[in-house]
C-alpha cells in the first residue's frame, strides 16, 4: 500500500535495526517499561497488562510481533500507547526497542514498503521514507491493533 | 440546534407511543374505559402536535386520523372493537417506524403507509359518522365566566368505588385545586368493624366549592367514577365561599342528623354573606386557584432526564475513585501518620457513600422493556391463534441498564419459546382439562445480592424422554449415559439443541437456548429450566445487581493474582496432598463424595511449588462443583471490574481487571467459562 496521502506528523522508533514510524495523533502515552501483570494463556507477543490512571492497558511486543529476537529490557526501552480510536478500551501498549523523535512528514516522498510477509504479524504498512539517511516503515495503527487481538 | 430538539422529541415520543401501548392493552380488557379511551388520544395528540412541529410530517397526518377515531369514540359515536385495537397496534408500530425514519421516501414505505391510512379512514367513514375537521382538545379551558360560583357537590359513591382502583381522596383533591372549598366527609354508613370489608368504601362526601371553573371541569373530576356513584352538582351561589358561623352550624346539623346539607338552605345563608365582600375575595379566590394549579404542575416533577452516556461517565469516575482511595489508605496505613488515616477513613467513607449512590442512579426499572415483551406475547399467540394470558410481577424491580440491555433479547427469545412451544392451542388445552387461556407468569424478585426472574408457563412442559432421545440422536450423550432429570433438562441449553423438528418462523431461527445461556453468563448471570410433562415450564434467570463491582476472593498463582467472585465459592479447603487423586480422572474426595478438580497452576502454566498442604477453593456454577487448586488464598477483596478491552476479550477465562490498592493488576477469573475450560464432568460440552 503506498500512502498517497501522508500524516503529517509521525512518531519514529527503533525496532532491531529497523526504524519505524506510527501517526504521531494516534498516541496518547510514551511510558517506561514498569510492571507488566503477564497474562496466562496469551500467545508470545501479549505481554501482559498495566495499570495506565486506573485503567487497564495490553501491551504487545512489537519485536515478537514482528519477529525480530527479543533483546530483553533495558532502558531505552519504551512503551507507545496508541489510541486507535479514542475509545479506552481499544487503547494498546505497543513495547519497542527505542523511541526517535517526531518527524514533520509533509512533503516528504513515500514509497511502498518491501515486506518478507513470513516472518511479521503486520504485514501492510502506510509506505517506506527517506529521512536522514534512515528508511523508516510507516506502521498502520489499525493495522497494528487487528494483529494485536489474541 | 434544531436536530437536538428533533431528537428530543423522538425520545419524548418513545415514551408517548410507550404509553400509547400500555393504554391499548389495557383497553383490550376493558373496551368501555373511558379513562383509556382519553389516555390514547391524549397520547395521540401530542404525537400530532409535536410532530408537526418538528417536520415529522408524515406522522402528524397519521396520528391526526387516528386521533379522529378515538375522538369519536371518546364523544360515543364509535365503539371500540377488536379490529380497532389490532389497527390500532399496527398504527403503532407504524408511528415508530415514522419516529425512526422522519418522513418517508421510499415507495415502498409509503405504499404501506397509505394502505394503513386507508384503513384508518375507513373505519371513521364505515359507521357513516362525519369526520370531524375541526379539533376539539383542549380548548375548553378558557374561562367564559371571570365571577367565581358556587356548588354543593354531592358525591356518593357506591360500595364498590375502591375496587377499580380509584381514591375518592384523590377525587377531592382535584376539586379543592379548583378552588377554594370545604368538604364535608359522612362516615355513619361504616359498619363496626367485624363486618367491616376492607376494600369497600362506605364513606360519602359533600363539598362546598367556589370556582370560576365553568360547571364542566367540576364533572370531569368524577368523569371516570360517574358510573360508581351518585352524583350531584347544584349551583347556590355566586362569589367565593366563606365559612360563615351559620354556614358551620348548618353543617355541623347535618353531620349529626347524618343527613345530606339541603342546597336550598345554604343557599339562603349564602345569599346573606355581605356583597361588597363578594367583588374582592373573588378576585382572591382566583388568584388563589391559579397558584393551587401552578403548585401542582410544579409538583409533577419530580425526575430529571439525563443522557445514558453521563451515568456511564459518572459510574466510571466513581469506579476510579474508589481505586484512587484504595490506594490512599494503603499509603495512609504505611506511613502510619495518624492524621492522614483519618482522613484516608473519611474518603473511603464518602466514596463509598457516593459510590452505592452512583450506582443507584444507573439502575433503572425493568418496566420499560415489558412493553415489548407483553406486545411479543401479545402478538405472537394472536398470529399463532393461541390464547395467552402474560401477567407480570415485580416490573418496578430495578437493574443496572448495562445489565436490562443484555436481558431483552434473551428474555425475548425464553418468551417466544414459552407461546410457540410451550402454551399448546386451546382444543390441545381443552382436550388436556385445563382452561383454553394458557397463562405465563413472569416474575422478578430480589434475592439477596442478586435478582431473579422467572419465566412459567403452564403449557406442555418439556418431556424429558423426548430430550434424551434427542440428545442421544445428536451425539450430545451416550445411550449408556445415567442422567439425572436436572441433567437432561440442562441440555436444552447445548448449543445445536431443538425440541421441534422442523423450524419454525417464530423460534429456532438459529438462535436456541445455547444462546441465552451465553448472553445471561456474559453478565455474570445464570439459568435453570425446570418443567413438568403437562404442567408447564419454568424458567429462571438469576442476575447480579450491578456489573462493575464484585466480591471478590483474592488469590494467588505463580506471580500473579486472581480475583474470584465470591457469589461463586462454595468453600476453602486446606488439603493434604494424599487427598488429590490424579488418575484417570483429577478427583479430590471431601466429605466422601468425590469432586473434580483443576490445578490453576496448571491451567495458567505457572511452575508448581511443591508443598505439603494445598489450598483448594471450591466453587460453583449451577449444579456443579469444582475444586481450584491455588498457591495461596489472599483474602476478601471487593472491587471494581475493568474489561480487559478489545485485545483480549476472549481470552478463555479471564474476563476483566481489577486494581488493587498498590496499584498493582489482580486478573478476574470467570468461573463460567472455568467450566467449560475443564471440560471434566460437563456433560454438554462440545465447544
Amino acid at each position: 500500500m503506498a500512502g498517497q496521502q501522508q500524516n503529517n506528523t509521525l512518531l519514529s522508533f527503533k525496532v532491531g535495526e529497523e526504524f519505524f514510524a506510527l501517526d504521531a495523533m494516534k498516541v496518547n502515552h510514551i511510558l517506561e517499561v514498569s510492571e507488566i501483570t503477564k497474562v496466562p494463556n496469551t500467545p508470545e507477543f501479549m505481554k501482559g497488562v498495566i495499570n495506565l490512571h486506573g485503567n487497564i492497558v495490553p501491551v504487545v511486543d512489537l519485536r515478537v510481533m514482528m519477529g525480530f529476537p527479543d533483546k530483553g529490557i533495558n532502558h531505552d526501552t519504551a512503551i507507545i500507547v496508541v489510541s486507535p480510536d479514542d475509545q479506552q478500551e481499544n487503547n494498546l501498549g505497543v513495547m519497542v526497542d527505542m523511541v526517535k523523535e517526531v518527524i514533520e512528514a509533509e512533503g516528504i516522498e513515500v514509497k511502498p514498503t518491501v515486506v518478507d510477509s513470513k516472518k511479521s504479524r503486520i504485514k501492510n504498512f502506510k509506505g517506506t521514507f527517506l529521512f536522514e539517511n534512515q528508511f523508516i516503515h510507516i506502521v498502520d495503527v489499525q493495522e497494528l491493533t487487528i494483529a494485536a487481538e489474541i | 440546534m434544531i436536530d437536538k430538539f428533533k431528537a428530543k422529541f423522538v425520545e419524548e415520543s418513545l415514551d408517548n407511543v410507550n404509553d400509547l401501548e400500555e393504554a391499548l392493552f389495557a383497553l383490550e380488557n376493558d373496551m368501555q374505559s373511558k379513562e383509556l379511551i382519553e389516555r390514547i388520544f391524549r397520547a395521540m395528540h401530542s404525537l400530532k402536535g409535536g410532530g408537526a412541529m418538528f417536520g415529522f410530517n408524515h406522522l402528524s397526518e397519521f396520528t391526526h386520523h387516528l386521533e379522529n377515531i378515538f375522538d369519536q369514540i371518546r364523544n360515543n359515536k364509535l365503539e371500540v372493537t377488536n379490529d380497532l385495537i389490532s389497527l390500532t397496534f399496527s398504527a403503532v408500530d407504524e408511528i415508530k417506524y415514522l419516529l425512526d425514519k422522519g418522513d418517508l421516501t421510499e415507495e415502498e414505505d409509503l405504499e404501506e403507509f397509505n394502505s394503513l391510512m386507508e384503513k384508518i379512514q375507513a373505519f371513521l367513514h364505515d359507521d357513516g359518522a362525519p369526520s370531524v375537521s375541526h379539533k376539539t382538545s383542549s380548548s375548553n379551558a378558557v374561562d367564559d365566566n371571570s365571577d367565581s360560583k358556587i356548588y354543593l357537590i354531592s358525591f356518593i359513591p357506591r360500595e364498590n368505588l375502591l375496587q377499580n382502583g380509584t381514591n375518592p381522596l384523590f377525587l377531592l383533591d382535584d376539586l379543592h385545586a379548583l378552588g377554594d372549598g370545604h368538604s364535608i366527609v359522612f362516615t355513619h354508613k361504616v359498619p363496626p368493624f367485624d363486618a367491616l370489608v376492607p376494600d369497600y368504601n362506605y364513606c360519602f362526601w359533600q363539598i362546598i366549592l367556589s370556582t370560576s371553573e365553568p360547571v364542566n371541569e367540576i364533572k370531569d373530576v368524577f368523569i371516570f367514577v360517574e358510573d360508581e356513584c351518585d352524583l350531584s352538582i347544584e349551583e347556590v351561589g355566586k362569589g367565593s365561599f366563606k365559612l360563615t358561623p351559620p354556614i358551620e352550624k348548618l353543617i355541623e346539623s347535618a353531620r349529626q342528623a347524618n343527613s345530606l346539607i339541603k342546597s336550598s338552605e345554604l343557599k339562603i345563608l349564602l345569599n346573606k354573606v355581605d356583597k361588597k365582600e363578594d367583588n374582592k375575595s373573588s378576585q382572591k379566590a382566583k388568584s388563589g386557584t391559579n397558584k393551587q394549579k401552578t403548585q401542582l404542575k410544579e409538583h409533577k416533577i419530580s425526575s430529571i432526564r439525563v443522557a445514558s452516556k453521563k451515568i456511564d461517565e459518572l459510574v466510571n469516575l466513581v469506579s476510579e475513585l474508589v481505586t484512587t482511595q484504595a490506594q490512599l489508605s494503603v499509603y495512609a496505613e504505611k506511613k502510619g501518620d495518624s492524621d492522614i488515616l483519618t482522613l484516608a477513613e473519611n474518603v473511603q467513607k464518602l466514596s463509598r457513600q457516593l459510590r452505592d449512590n452512583a450506582f443507584e442512579i444507573s439502575l433503572i426499572p425493568m418496566q420499560s422493556e415489558l412493553m415489548r415483551f407483553q406486545r411479543l406475547v401479545r402478538d405472537l399467540s394472536k398470529e399463532l391463534g393461541k390464547e395467552t394470558e402474560f401477567v407480570i410481577e415485580g416490573g418496578d424491580i430495578e437493574l443496572d441498564k448495562n445489565i436490562i440491555e443484555h436481558l431483552t433479547d434473551p428474555l425475548l427469545h425464553i418468551l417466544r419459546n414459552c407461546v410457540d412451544h410451550g402454551i399448546e392451542t386451546p382444543e390441545e388445552r381443552v382436550a388436556a382439562g385445563k382452561s383454553p387461556k394458557g397463562n405465563i407468569y413472569f416474575k422478578a424478585y430480589y434475592e439477596g445480592a442478586n435478582v431473579m426472574i422467572e419465566v412459567t408457563d403452564d403449557g406442555k412442559g418439556i418431556d424429558v424422554n423426548a430430550i434424551k432421545a434427542k440428545a442421544i440422536k445428536r451425539g450430545l450423550i451416550h445411550e449408556t449415559d445415567e442422567l439425572t432429570q436436572k441433567e437432561i433438562m440442562d441440555l436444552v441449553f447445548t448449543s445445536g439443541f431443538s425440541t421441534r423438528d422442523t423450524v419454525s418462523d417464530v423460534s429456532g431461527r438459529g438462535v436456541g437456548m445455547d444462546v441465552v445461556r451465553k448472553k445471561i453468563a456474559e453478565i455474570r448471570g445464570e439459568v435453570t429450566i425446570d418443567s413438568q410433562v403437562g404442567q408447564g415450564t419454568t424458567i429462571t434467570l438469576r442476575l447480579p445487581l450491578t456489573l462493575s463491582i464484585i466480591d471478590g476472593l483474592l488469590l494467588k498463582v505463580g506471580f500473579n493474582k486472581y480475583v474470584v467472585p465470591i457469589s461463586s465459592i462454595e468453600k476453602i479447603y486446606s488439603l493434604a496432598k494424599e487427598q488429590l487423586r490424579d488418575s484417570f480422572n483429577r478427583v479430590v474426595v471431601i466429605d466422601n463424595t468425590q469432586i473434580p478438580y483443576v490445578d490453576l497452576r496448571d491451567v495458567f502454566k505457572e511452575e508448581k511449588q511443591e508443598t505439603t498442604n494445598i489450598q483448594m477453593v471450591l466453587i460453583r456454577h449451577e449444579n456443579k462443583r469444582l475444586g481450584l487448586l491455588v498457591d495461596e488464598v489472599l483474602g476478601e477483596h471487593q472491587t471494581v471490574v475493568k474489561p480487559m478491552g478489545r485485545y483480549l476479550q476472549r481470552h478463555e477465562v479471564i474476563s476483566g481487571a481489577s486494581v488493587l490498592g498498590d496499584g498493582s493488576i489482580a486478573l478476574v477469573v470467570d468461573t463460567n467459562r472455568i467450566f467449560q475450560f475443564s471440560g471434566g464432568n460437563n456433560s454438554g460440552k462440545n465447544n
